[in-house]
């Protein structure tokens, strides 16, 4: 029965291990090095979710996605939003059928999200946190 | 017919944005599509008869169908929408179902002019695309509003932020004639001086939605009943004429319609449901003169599947003052009688006719409770596949005594919900 059980326990830590290796890497969500808007969790989520299209200072905010599919965007989805892709999707079509409200526009690699949010005041985005650079300003971790 | 018409502006419009689009600003073109085979299973107590649009025969058109969305961003807050549909139920006559000019007046409020959906309930805007929620079709207990989903008319939002919570105020006048299919028979109905007001109340994953309209409904096939039973009497014997109030009773011509719904849903991830209850009387009509409906749905996601159960309960009770009429009048009998004795052949029938109009439009009560399993699957990033299953127990004319009919149709429907 030991035996069972501490094969059980080993089995679990090497399952651990390998989801954390699989899914574990940091996001950060970035801004233009001008925007001095303190922009907190619910912020995020609410301009992502189209419930609002402003940073807290009331400017207006230009939300950039990520490829459909990528860990990248199914990992921030997750965290940030609490939505799967498919639930992200159906909150989406439900704006879009109604007019009232165009989805974030999506780009293909972080590098791509860099170069928009460094071009962009208004810009916020969203890349893996290895890809930072010095253009952008990291308002949030995940 | 009138689709063709409705079709062919549908076009003059869509040129119109596709035209401005060339010039400037960006046209978005979004489209959904549901495409469902459906079959009733077990139904021996109506042979023949239909069931939410199908029978014991499978069908593939009933809840198929195609939209295609085009939203040109006109610069300085004007947007012009296009809805173009097309329902295997309507043989897929392609439809402009909205037609909207949107203006952005400020932060706080906008403007829609002309056709567009009615916010009534909590899944109405989006009530046609199957990609947005769990079931094959909303509880049609409380969603089918037998062609009063959209309306011509100006809408003001006010939208706006209060601490935690996302408020969001619709005022509504509108006024729209339209054709609805009733089964076998297209009826023109007018709902006009359509005065609405629409408040939807979000905080965090709850949202609260509240409706109150009033209109005025003619269904002119109605009336034609009506006043024909009105001068068959009086013709019969003079003594046997309806007075105003009676014929009143027995038409649809610019009757109060009074609709008041209220909503809760939520969304928490794992654990979806809603509730909704909607109220339907029409001032002195002869038939729905009091139709309630509720609904409650509860769900549980994991992974890429959706599992639904929804408990759906209808009443649609005869107008009580519509039945003493008839029954005061001894109408039926009398009408009988006269058609018995008719020495022309045409009048006779005609009478004939107009008797055999009662049972289906001044008797036509019905409660219904039903039990829906829905299971949704998220297999692609824009495509959902599902299955649901309806058990229903339908009581018709449950206050006539005679007449009364008792059956429990199961419908089975299956298919892919896609947008794009």
């Amino acid at each position: 029965m030991n035996i069972v059980k501490s094969v059980r326990v080993v089995f679990s830590t090497v399952l651990l291990s390998l989801f954390s290796v699989a899914s574990i890497a940091e996001i950060s969500v970035i801004v233009h090095p001008s925007n001095e808007a303190g922009i907190s969790d619910a912020d995020i989520k609410k301009i992502y979710l189209g419930k609002s299209s402003k940073f807290p200072n009331d400017m207006q905010a230009e939300p950039l996605d990520q490829k459909e599919g990528s860990d990248v965007r199914q990992q921030f989805l997750g965290a940030a939003v609490g939505k799967s892709e498919p639930q992200m999707k159906s909150h989406w079509s439900r704006l879009i059928f109604t007019g009232k409200g165009v989805p974030p526009k999506s780009l293909d690699s972080d590098a791509a999200v860099i170069d928009a949010v460094a071009a962009d005041p208004k810009a916020i985005g969203f890349v893996d946190s290895s890809a930072v650079t010095d253009a952008v300003k990291v308002v949030m971790t995940y | 017919m009138k689709l063709h018409i409705l079709s062919k502006s549908g076009l003059t419009v869509l040129a119109a944005a596709v035209a401005s689009t060339a010039s400037a600003s960006d046209l978005r073109i979004n489209g959904f599509a549901s495409f469902y085979y459906g079959n009733v299973l077990d139904n021996k107590e109506i042979p023949g008869e239909l069931y939410r649009g199908y029978g014991e025969t499978g069908n593939f058109q009933y809840d198929t169908q195609f939209g295609l969305q085009f939203a040109s961003d006109l610069g300085d807050g004007l947007t012009a929408t296009a809805q173009l549909t097309a329902e295997g139920r309507s043989g897929y006559d392609a439809e402009l179902s909205w037609a909207f000019l949107k203006y952005q007046i400020s932060d706080e409020w906008s403007v829609k002019m002309g056709r567009q959906r009615v916010p009534f309930f909590l899944y109405s805007d989006f009530q046609k695309v199957g990609y947005a929620y769990s079931w094959v079709t909303p509880p049609p207990e409380v969603y089918n509003l037998g062609g009063l989903e959209n309306t011509d008319g100006v809408m003001f939002e006010h939208l706006t932020d209060l601490g935690d919570f996302t408020s969001r105020l619709n005022f509504l006048f509108g006024t729209t004639s339209q054709t609805t299919n009733f089964g076998e028979t297209d009826l023109d109905i007018d709902n006009e001086n359509q005065v609405g007001l629409f408040w939807d109340l979000a905080y965090d994953a709850l949202t609260f939605h509240l409706t109150y309209t009033v209109s005025e409904l003619t269904i002119s096939a109605y009336n034609d009943v009506g006043n024909g039973i009105g001068q068959t009497l009086a013709a019969i014997n003079p003594a046997l004429a309806l007075t105003d109030d009676e014929l009143d009773l027995l038409t649809v011509d610019e009757d109060e319609v009074t609709y008041l719904g209220a909503g809760l849903s939520g969304d928490w991830g794992t654990w979806v449901a809603a509730a909704e209850y909607a109220s339907i009387m029409i001032d002195d009509s002869p038939t729905s003169s009091d139709r309630q409906a509720w609904y409650v749905f509860t769900g549980y996601r994991w992974d890429a599947y959706t599992l639904g159960l929804t408990y759906a309960n209808y009443s649609s009770l005869n107008n009580d003052d519509t039945i003493d009429v008839l029954t005061d009048k001894n109408i039926e009998a009398t009408m009988n009688a006269a058609a018995a004795g008719a020495t022309n052949d045409v009048s006779a029938a005609g009478i004939e006719q107009l008797v055999g109009a009662i049972p289906d439009i001044y008797r036509a009560g019905e409660e219904s409770s039903a039990v829906t399993v829905s299971l949704r699957y998220d297999y692609h990033p824009a495509a959902a596949l599902k299955f649901e299953y309806t058990q229903d127990d339908v009581t018709q004319k449950p206050e006539d005594g005679t007449g009364e009919r008792e059956f429990s149709p199961a419908l089975v429907r299956v298919g892919v919900d896609l947008m794009f």
